[in-house]
């Protein structure tokens, strides 16, 4: 297995564990419809998750719903950069998705801020250079900042509670660490199932969280908004070779921590707490309207009554996920074939044997992204060659000739030449990231 | 270094020729293929001059023939002469660098047949003694395709040994205007001075030979000489010389554009050189007015060329 597979069977992990249960279907739709439908239809695709997440909220909790379908939405995206940039050969955008699975779990809380250190580090010269380069750029990233941010303080912090008609442990059963801070305003005046029914540990402050989710939305809609202004811009945030190496060091001593703190840290199991230390912690209960909310309590292990929990059919929609990962790796797998020498049946018996093409590089795929975007514009035949094509895309798309030619002129050594593609791959993932957006 | 050659070369030419920088392209892409070529026009287009120009660019040994009925074999290879008390080789001028033999299709077969030998093997063989010919050796023949009376159309084994065809055409109004002014006083091509050398050439065939021809790009030119052997209307297609000649001006226009590799552009314009005069039409298909030119258009028209697949 490639370094690609493994990066594909750890997305569908992270995408398992990030999401409550009844979340899974879903996501698994959103999935298969973006890697079906491509790159490009991420709107269609979280529509139709979206179609199947709504029937299982009830009319009133309809903010629960949509707090859910948010984080729902955060994590698919988080995801379909995953899967972007395992199938362009790209870690750096396996980032988001953890970012995005830390906002999502903020008893992490420790790990996200330095994540999100990291992030501003690694997009702080994107930023920067984004301003710079577009007035208008600012005022949409700081729009939708402010926005977002009350947005996110009002709705107050992102925690499991799926609302789910059929529990009053729903709460319990999708909250695998047990992890709820506030009240969410849907569940604390006391309508629909209360967000931890019976005791729930809390080991954070209140504020923490929210500042959390608050400064997670900034990033992340900082970043989308300007990766999808400038995408090239991510790309010249490492234009030394060291700080690239520093910052997937740094990632990746990130997940290991992230992965130990959420997997072996269990809330639940009196002295695994990592990130607090057991204490008198604050406990929940459910209050009518008017009580007080909270009162100090000593710690008790939080007993779920498991097999009162809904049981949604776990097993056939990890058996789908499975089936999506197969599906994946078998797309990578026949569009490596395509670049690579498979005979093709139609070949006539005494046409000359096709040589084996070497594998494509960087350089190829960036290439590929190109034919792929500017397919909107004008096909390339068969019979032309890249040139030819280029001329002729140049023609329908003046604004984009420079960049077409100079991509195809970066193409033709890898392709023809046999020259390793290392020393022009950033240039070309440039381009046709330029051409991409512009065509978009 | 062949791309440098190739400037300095072709600038020198164009000091005398006037709008033929793509046939002097083709031209020197021959000479460095180790080919021979074809001129094929109406008179008066500058075909003896271009080969004129270029020899002398070349600083190379340069002789024209010009092909009549009656001329002999011998008249172009030499003959013994009896001296005194032994024979002695007198030299046709075949002998020689560049040679210009000038409407080639006025000469019998036979005399066309003497070339065959020097054209393919680089040898001459007079009274059974063979004698090799100096590299470079390089030849230009001209033929008027209009005046057909008289004339002896080449056989195809004598044109497969032309690596290309090329055609001069008139010149556009502005390029003739010029021509014009710079012949007006003295022609420029007696000051025309060499920019380079035997040697220099012979260099230029060896370093040829590091071009790299990707395998799928010789694929695409067995497949585009394959695709005229099927092609309609086609009596006789290119012939595997052909794909070798094709492989071989493809990588001289590559190294002139300063690559160490063919692209299929590269491909396709020497298709166009290479291919259309091996091509041997059925005569129905000629009588309606197919042409090899066309043929080998709709070749190109029809083999796909090694690239990325369609997104």
């Amino acid at each position: 297995m490639s370094g690609r597979h493994w990066g594909l069977v750890a997305l569908i992990f992270f995408v398992f564990y990030l999401l409550p249960l009844p979340g899974w279907l879903p996501a698994l739709v959103y999935l298969g419809l973006y890697a079906w439908l491509e790159e490009g239809r991420i709107g269609l695709a979280l529509l139709a998750s979206a179609f199947f997440l709504v029937p299982m909220g009830e009319r009133a909790l309809y903010l629960d719903s949509f707090t859910l379908a948010l984080r729902e939405s955060l994590v698919l995206w988080g995801a379909s950069l995953a899967i972007s940039g395992l199938e362009s050969g790209r870690p750096l955008y396996l980032a988001p998705l953890f970012f995005v699975g830390l906002v999502l779990r903020p008893e992490g809380s420790t790990l996200a801020l330095g994540l999100w250190v990291w992030l501003v580090y690694v997009y702080a010269v994107q930023v920067r250079e984004a301003l710079r380069a577009e007035a208008r750029a600012r005022l949409v990233v700081l729009a939708f900042t402010l926005l977002l941010g009350l947005f996110a303080v009002a709705i107050g912090p992102i925690h499991f509670s799926l609302p789910h008609p059929n529990a009053g442990v729903a709460g319990q059963a999708a909250a695998p660490n047990g992890l709820a801070s506030t009240p969410s305003p849907s569940n604390a005046g006391g309508q629909g199932p209360a967000l931890g029914q019976g005791p729930v540990r809390v080991y954070l402050p209140a504020w923490l969280p929210q500042l959390m989710l608050f400064l997670g939305i900034v990033g992340l809609v900082s970043f989308l908004l300007l990766a999808r202004q400038n995408p090239g811009q991510a790309r010249t945030t490492f234009r030394r070779r060291r700080d690239g190496l520093w910052s997937l060091v740094l990632g990746l001593l990130g997940l290991a921590f992230w992965l130990f703190a959420t997997l072996i840290w269990r809330p639940d199991i009196p002295g695994h707490a990592v990130f607090a230390p057991p204490r008198p912690a604050v406990t929940l209960t459910e209050q009518a309207p008017g009580e007080t909310l909270a009162e100090e309590k000593p710690a008790q292990p939080m007993d779920v009554p498991k097999k009162a929990q809904p049981m949604p059919p776990f097993w056939p929609i990890a058996a789908l996920f499975l089936f999506l990962a197969a599906y994946l790796a078998w797309r990578w797998r026949s569009a490596e074939g395509k670049g690579g020498g498979e005979k093709r049946a139609s070949e006539p018996p005494g046409a000359p044997p096709r040589p084996v093409p070497p594998a494509p590089g960087r350089v190829r795929a960036a290439y590929r992204r190109f034919l792929r975007a500017a397919r909107r514009v004008t096909l390339r035949k068969a019979v032309e060659t890249p040139r030819e094509y280029a001329h002729r895309f140049a023609r329908a798309r003046s604004e984009l000739a420079e960049a077409a030619f100079r991509l195809t002129e970066l193409y033709e050594p890898v392709r023809y030449g046999g020259e390793a593609d290392l020393a022009h791959a950033e240039e070309a993932e440039l381009l046709a990231e330029e051409i991409e957006r512009r065509l978009r | 270094m062949i791309e440098g050659w190739y400037r300095r070369v072709a600038e020198n030419v164009a000091r005398v020729m006037v709008g033929v920088e793509e046939t002097t392209r083709l031209l020197l892409a021959a000479l460095v293929a180790e080919g021979h070529v074809l001129l094929d026009d109406v008179p008066g287009t500058g075909k003896t001059m271009l080969a004129r120009s270029v020899a002398k660019s070349l600083g190379l040994d340069f002789k024209r023939v010009q092909f009549t009925p009656d001329l002999l074999p011998s008249d172009l290879t030499g003959l013994n002469v009896w001296r005194h008390d032994h024979f002695e080789f007198l030299p046709g001028p075949i002998f020689t660098q560049v040679l210009l033999a000038d409407e080639i299709n006025r000469a019998t077969p036979k005399t066309q047949s003497a070339l065959l030998e020097a054209m393919a093997e680089r040898q001459v063989t007079v009274d059974g003694e063979t004698r090799r010919l100096e590299a470079p050796f390089f030849v230009i023949a001209t033929q008027n395709p209009v005046e057909m009376e008289g004339t002896f159309p080449l056989p195809e084994a004598q044109l497969d040994r032309f690596l290309v065809r090329l055609k001069m055409g008139y010149p556009e109004a502005e390029a003739e205007l010029e021509i014009l002014r710079r012949t007006r006083r003295e022609h420029p091509l007696f000051g025309l001075g060499a920019v380079s050398s035997a040697e220099e050439v012979r260099e230029v065939q060896a370093a040829l030979k590091e071009i790299r021809v990707d395998d799928e790009v010789a694929a695409y030119v067995v497949g585009l000489a394959r695709a005229t052997r099927e092609a309609e209307g086609v009596a006789l297609g290119a012939s595997p010389r052909a794909a070798i000649g094709l492989e071989r001006v493809a990588r001289a226009l590559a190294a002139f554009a300063g690559r160490a590799f063919v692209v299929p552009d590269d491909v396709k314009t020497a298709a166009r050189a290479v291919l259309p005069h091996r091509l041997v039409l059925e005569p129905e298909a000629r009588l309606e007015g197919l042409t090899a030119e066309r043929v080998v258009e709709g070749v190109l028209e029809r083999v796909p060329v090694p690239a990325e697949p369609e997104a």
